[in-house]
């Protein structure tokens, strides 16, 4: 069966493990990254995440940042989430920390039914 | 008035030379024109206006708190009667200058061989600034009203920039003021934000996760953990920001002071710390630690600085918090290795809303940025002082000094420099 791996980019380690904890449940396949650069390395080794949530302010790299680097197929798989004042992304899902978790499963599986079929990770 | 045929010739070489210092008195004043700062118009008074007078020497001196004094801010060129730099003059003393303070009047004053002192009031918009005093070669010179007018309107000129330049100097200060008020409210804004939303997310999750059904019981500890130490996480922010808001104002932190072993409180702390970081601190105690303190606030300070060693310290080598008691004061010193903090970072080290230069520290792990400033703060309302010096070699030390008791209360802060309350 296929399962979605979701990419967490969040530098709060409390943020990023809650965040595991609640996806895995949720049947998600969750994977982190500190921050923009992290995230970047990540998917450059070769990892193709089927949606991505990240968070905007990050030290290294910030989740605006990221985005900005992200190959268009990859820009549409994105869901931020902010501490801050929310800024619009080109159409991107976001949501203001803290969210109730059924907003983001919602926005994660509308990300995933508009993805090419197929495009899923074999477990 | 019918013209004189024949001109004296001395009148005419008087006639002359008046007209030569006119010009470079003119220009005098075209250089005070574009002074921006009280010392500025010092220096062209004394310079290019006491030339202008074909004076040898000039010195100027102000009203100083207390204002029954004048104090001599600079001096130039020499001449019999001038003051010294630096001197202060009660308004009492027989000076010539003290006399011009007193009574708002110029005076002529002659010297050996001929010379003397010229000394003349200094007339702001609403009150007497100080004085201006010039050494001339020549005293008879200002038997003529015309010399005589020409060294006052030179020290109205000079009074008239001073009163200026000090308008200018309170409005850029206040204008500054302003802007950094804003700035800090800003990041203020931007701290609400980002550090309170975060843990309030981490809870919001953590107990969304423990409403789940099928949450295994290991999670559901780790959710229960995972909220317990988020709520501290936003109380220490929420203590933070109170005393940040205090400190903007009313000034400082309030202190209660009673009778505190800092044996006691230091052993107390470190033990604490400890446990909770698993982390190796020395504590070295020595001499009479007893004073009056505030205990709640000084385990605040030694916690912060602790904090600061666990978060940029090099984990495997000890932290260590060292204490000595002296006949007024305590000094307590809190060391870790690791990184330098650069020398351009540290004279900001101690303001609100600076985070150390080390990014790569998790969220959770850094702090606000108001950590050192609240430990500035606390030194400086029990009298004390903090000081930091970072190397290579020796690590990073933060030193703090405290007096053993309440020192005297030094009386507001210092007035404006030579401003005098009152009329002139």
């Amino acid at each position: 069966m296929g399962v979605d791996t979701v990419l967490i980019v969040d530098d709060d380690s409390d943020i990023r493990a809650a965040l595991e904890e609640m996806l895995e449940l949720e049947g998600f396949l969750p994977q982190s990254a500190l921050d923009g650069a992290d995230a970047l390395a990540l998917i450059r080794r070769g990892f193709v995440p089927g949606a991505i949530v990240l968070d905007l302010m990050m030290p290294v790299m910030g989740g605006e940042e990221l985005f900005r680097m992200l190959p268009p197929a990859l820009r549409e798989r994105c869901v931020v989430m902010t501490a801050g004042e929310p800024r619009p992304l080109d159409g991107v899902p976001v949501l203001r920390k803290p969210f109730e978790m059924d907003a983001l499963i919602r926005a994660l599986r509308a990300v995933c039914a508009a993805r090419p079929t197929g495009d899923r990770t074999q477990r | 008035m019918a013209p004189n045929p024949r001109p004296d010739p001395r009148t005419a070489l008087r006639a002359s030379h008046s007209r030569s210092r006119l010009t470079r008195l003119s220009d005098g004043l075209r250089q005070l024109t574009g002074t921006r700062t009280p010392e500025e118009v010092i220096a062209v008074a004394l310079g290019p206006c006491v030339a202008a007078l074909g004076a040898r020497g000039g010195a100027l001196a102000l009203f100083d708190e207390p204002e029954l004094e004048l104090r001599v801010v600079r001096v130039e060129g020499e001449g019999a009667g001038l003051p010294r730099a630096s001197e202060r003059l009660a308004l009492t003393s027989p000076s010539p200058l003290a006399e011009v303070a007193r009574l708002g009047q110029p005076v002529f004053h002659g010297t050996q061989g001929g010379g003397g002192l010229v000394v003349l009031p200094l007339p702001g918009l609403d009150q007497l600034l100080g004085v201006l005093a010039l050494a001339v070669a020549d005293l008879a010179r200002f038997d003529d009203p015309s010399e005589r007018a020409l060294v006052e309107v030179l020290a109205q000129h000079c009074a008239l920039a001073l009163d200026r330049a000090r308008t200018l100097v309170q409005e850029r200060t206040l204008r500054e003021t302003a802007e950094r008020d804003a700035l800090l409210a800003r990041r203020l804004i931007g701290v609400m934000g980002h550090d309170l939303r975060n843990p309030l997310h981490v809870i919001s999750v953590a107990a969304q996760l423990l409403g789940q059904p099928r949450l295994p019981a290991t999670s559901r500890q780790r959710a229960a953990n995972r909220i317990a130490t988020n709520v501290q996480r936003m109380g220490r922010i929420i203590e933070d920001l109170l005393d940040f808001t205090r400190i903007q104002t009313e000034g400082q932190l309030p202190v209660s002071r009673r009778p505190v072993d800092l044996r006691e409180l230091l052993r107390e702390l470190v033990s604490d710390f400890r446990m909770a970081h698993g982390v190796r601190i020395g504590l070295e105690l020595s001499g009479d630690l007893e004073g009056a303190f505030d205990p709640v606030r000084l385990s605040q300070l030694f916690s912060n600085l602790l904090h600061n060693a666990v978060r940029y310290g090099d984990p495997p080598r000890p932290i260590s918090v060292n204490a000595e008691g002296f006949e007024h004061e305590v000094r307590i010193s809190v060391h870790n290795h690791g990184a330098v903090i650069p020398e351009s970072l540290r004279p900001a080290l101690f303001e609100p809303f600076r985070r150390g230069p080390h990014h790569e520290l998790e969220r959770s792990q850094r702090g606000l940025g108001l950590g050192l400033f609240i430990v500035r703060q606390i030194a400086v309302s029990h009298g004390g002082t903090v000081e930091v010096t970072s190397s290579e070699q020796e690590g990073t030390r933060f030193t703090v000094a405290l007096p053993r008791r309440d020192p005297l209360r030094a009386s507001g802060p210092a007035g404006q420099a030579g401003m005098r309350p009152g009329g002139g």
